[in-house]
């Protein structure tokens, strides 16, 4: 190997070598380009502009990265640029998004949609209900039904559930057919159904239905239909934004994502952007700012006390290893790594059935001392303390971990200078070890503040919150923490998901955390100027 | 040293450290007491069982409205598939970031770090809507799929993990690029011969923490898993707890140890490594 102390041959723009790694790489990003152009009439039709911008904007990205001559580094980092844009950048903008609409249960909709569905209401009209002969057949457009009236008049055209769209010019042309008396077993390439066939949708005969002009003929076995006589209820009109409803003569306004009509409220309603409503409600709605107050509070109660316990047993543990004739220093290690090491959903599942108040062992032990069982996790108060013990439990591994290394970079001289200074082991403690302990793991203890700021998964497990708030007007429970909180609202709650409220208090925790970064930035900063290390 | 002076100096440290081994292990002693008690329930359970039996395991595999190894199987699968491709595009990355020097470079190292500040689970409503929408158009990608979830984990933790790869690369003596070049090396070949096998150690210890982070994943999983044979571990065991949990308390005991067991083993072998990268500032409860 030669030193390149001399000229290194600049390099060429490999993007143009026709080396067989030129052409799998044309190939692949043509592979995801085709499929990117086969998915956007979908996209189209759906409507889903926010997922073709951003695949659209990802496929530019791989282009321009693979196929520029301009391009070194982006080759590199495109694949996974893409994936963090994708599912790490763009969630926090989108959740920025959902927070400032009325995405919620009764308006996931786009207003296209609700007015599709409302125009497709149909009112019955009374009197109808002509018998009539049904034949169904089968055919490259999926079922048809051949209906005859008595007086001899017959439709044939394509059935629909009942539950889709109405077909437009669902009639086939029958002219020249012959359909009087028994009817013909294929008419143009419909094929008519045997007894083994019909006997096989038996069950899903009612919900078929043919469109004729002003009506339509709904299946009621399957040799028998009615006729409907069915008027459209609802109008839109594009022109004033307004939707007229003809059974009741009304006309319906435009209001915030739904249809109101002389006051009353029309579901379904569509997904508009509202503005900071959502955060107007849980600072200004007084029933939902208890709620969003009561858990705020104790989220800060809990991190706080969370890190101050498992500092402190860690400290303690590290603190009483940490001597020269210690014996058993890898034993205790290994032991103290076990609760870090188990999955934490495995473990609060555990502890959850060992706090269990009736069958629980925990109290099971405490009643053989001689004590009376402690209602852990249904009482407020007690599942404070169980949340923070089992979390202790959890976390104290860590900081042991930290603080044992932490320990031993503190030099032996600075200790042995106070000893000969005559002072007590305490003040030692107190004076020296604890400042420097403070400063080299600052930013890790706001780490695990900002961890457990946000620690769903112990919340959730052990107490689901619990126990509920008696009273109060949104689902919240004495342990919940904003982001349990939040969970509940926006995709596990009975009452409907709420993901516009949800997203407005996840952009709360976002300003928080990034509230707390700052601090720990600043704080380190001002220590590291203080002590100098 | 007397007696007197060893347990004032030594003695107490013992019985502080003794205290706190049993809180430390008093869960695990019931999972392994009640894992193999042959009865089945919260209260009658007896540290020292009565009897031995593996009945609470082979159980486990038998219920169809509980499949644990279906959900086994889908969180291996899903913790390895991630892991894996994570690790490998953030190796790629961290290339591009300690090798090669482009227009953006800082402050793409810099939004990296920021990004990390903001943990991706945060996103779930926002993830959960995605999913619902790409499921509209690609069912087999959208919600409750593990394609979508897969996708969503190896987004993850590349940013940190590109981070900590890319600290490793610094330290490899740029000589051996410059040698390499002079003989006709191009980048592609500096890295697949020279970087990557270098950083092996390094990407194997991130792979296990990777790993062990997906496994253990909660919120995201709950959220974008909907039917009982999609869930993974950490979302399935729940419907023991929900239904009859005083009866279940065997086979949630048995299903402890086998989610647990690997995992533990892996950090008490791999201690010093596991923990040197995982204290490097990223924080686990």
């Amino acid at each position: 190997m030669t030193n390149s102390e001399g000229v290194t041959p600049k390099r060429s723009a490999s993007s143009f070598s026709l080396s067989p790694g030129f052409w799998l790489k044309l190939v692949v990003v043509g592979l995801i380009d085709a499929a990117f152009i086969a998915a956007i009439p979908v996209l189209v039709a759906n409507q889903s502009w926010m997922l073709f911008g951003l695949l659209g904007l990802n496929v530019l990205l791989i282009n321009w990265a693979y196929l520029s001559p301009r391009s070194n580094a982006g080759k590199w980092l495109a694949p996974g640029l893409v994936f963090v844009t994708i599912f790490v950048v763009w969630p926090i903008i989108y959740t920025g998004y959902v927070s400032v609409t009325n995405w919620a249960t009764g308006n996931v909709l786009s207003q296209q949609q609700v007015i599709t569905n409302l125009e497709n209401e149909v009112i019955r009209v009374e009197g109808e209900g002509t018998n009539l002969e049904l034949a169904i057949y089968d055919g490259p457009e999926g079922l048809a039904f051949l209906a005859r009236q008595p007086d001899g008049a017959t439709y044939f055209g394509i059935a629909r559930q009942s539950s889709e769209e109405p077909i437009e010019d669902a009639l086939i042309d029958t002219t020249g057919i012959d359909l009087t008396g028994d009817l013909p077993d294929v008419i143009n390439d419909y094929s008519k159904l045997g007894l083994r066939e019909l006997l096989g949708i038996a069950g899903q005969i009612e919900a078929l239905v043919l469109d004729i002009p002003g009506g339509v003929i709904q299946a009621q076995t399957t040799s028998s239909a009615r006729l409907i006589q069915a008027g459209q209820r609802y109008k839109y009109d594009a022109e004033t934004d307004t939707l007229y409803d003809a059974l009741r003569d009304v006309t319906c306004v435009t209001e915030r994502g739904n249809f109101v009509c002389d006051g009353q409220r029309l579901d379904p309603g569509w997904r508009v952007v509202t503005g900071f409503d959502n955060y107007q409600r849980i600072f200004g709605d007084q029933r939902i700012r208890a709620a969003f107050i009561k858990v705020f509070n104790w989220n800060i109660v809990f991190a706080v006390m969370s890190v101050l316990l498992t500092f402190s047993l860690g400290l303690a543990l590290a603190n009483a290893l940490q001597h020269d004739k210690m014996r058993g220093k890898a034993f205790y290690r290994s032991i103290f790594i076990i609760p870090y090491a188990i999955p934490a959903f495995l473990s609060i599942i555990v502890w959850r059935g060992l706090l269990n108040a009736n069958f629980g062992q925990v109290n099971a032990l405490i009643e053989s001392l001689g004590g009376s069982g402690v209602p852990w996790l249904t009482d407020g108060t007690w599942a404070k303390i169980a949340v923070l013990g089992v979390n202790t439990w959890l976390g104290f591994p860590y900081m042991f971990l930290i603080m044992s290394g932490a320990l031993q970079a503190i030099p032996n001289e600075l200790k042995e200078a106070a000893m000969v200074d005559g002072a007590s082991a305490w003040r030692v403690f107190r004076s020296i070890t604890l400042p420097l302990l403070l400063v080299s793991t600052a930013p890790l203890l706001i780490g695990s503040f900002a961890f457990n700021f946000n620690n769903f998964v112990l919340i959730f497990l052990l107490t689901d919150g619990g126990p509920a708030v008696i009273g109060a007007p949104v689902p919240v429970g004495e342990t919940d923490i904003l982001i349990s909180f939040t969970f509940d609202l926006a995709v596990n709650s009975g009452r409907g998901n709420n993901f516009a409220l949800g997203s407005a208090i996840v952009i709360m925790i976002f300003v928080a955390l990034a509230a707390i970064s700052a601090f720990s930035f600043r704080f380190t900063k001002r220590l590291e100027s203080i002590y100098g290390n | 040293m007397s007696a007197k002076r060893w347990i004032r100096e030594i003695g107490w440290r013992h019985i502080v450290l003794i205290i706190a081994a049993f809180f430390a292990l008093y869960p695990v002693v019931w999972v392994l007491s009640a894992a193999f008690n042959p009865v089945d329930n919260l209260s009658a359970a007896r540290l020292i069982p009565r009897g031995f039996t593996f009945d609470n395991f082979t159980e486990l595999f038998e219920s169809d409205l509980t499949p644990f190894g279906t959900w086994l199987f889908n969180s291996w699968r899903v913790a390895i598939v991630a892991a894996s491709l994570n690790v490998i595009l953030a190796a790629l990355a961290s290339f591009a970031f300690s090798r090669l020097r482009f227009r953006g470079r800082r402050a793409g190292l810099l939004s990296l770090l920021l990004i990390q500040v903001f943990p991706q689970f945060l996103g779930f409503i926002a993830l959960f809507l995605l999913a619902q929408q790409i499921g509209d158009i690609f069912p087999a990608a959208g919600l409750n799929t593990q394609t979508y979830i897969i996708m969503v984990y190896l987004g993850g933790a590349i940013g940190f993990n590109a981070f900590l790869i890319k600290g490793f690369m610094d330290t490899i003596p740029v000589e051996l690029d410059e040698s390499a070049e002079v003989d006709g090396a191009n980048p592609w070949q500096i890295f697949s011969r020279i970087i990557f096998p270098l950083s092996r150690p390094v990407l194997a210890v991130i792979f296990i923490i990777t790993f062990i982070n997906i496994y253990s994943e909660y919120i995201l999983a709950r959220t974008l898993l909907r039917s009982t044979q999609e869930f993974t571990m950490a979302v399935g065991l729940q419907l023991f707890v929900e239904s009859n949990y005083s009866a279940k308390w065997g086979n949630l005991a048995a299903a402890a140890i086998i989610g647990a067991a690997p995992i533990v083993l892996t950090f008490l072998v791999a201690q010093k490594q596991i923990i040197g990268g995982l204290t490097q500032g990223s924080v686990k409860g």
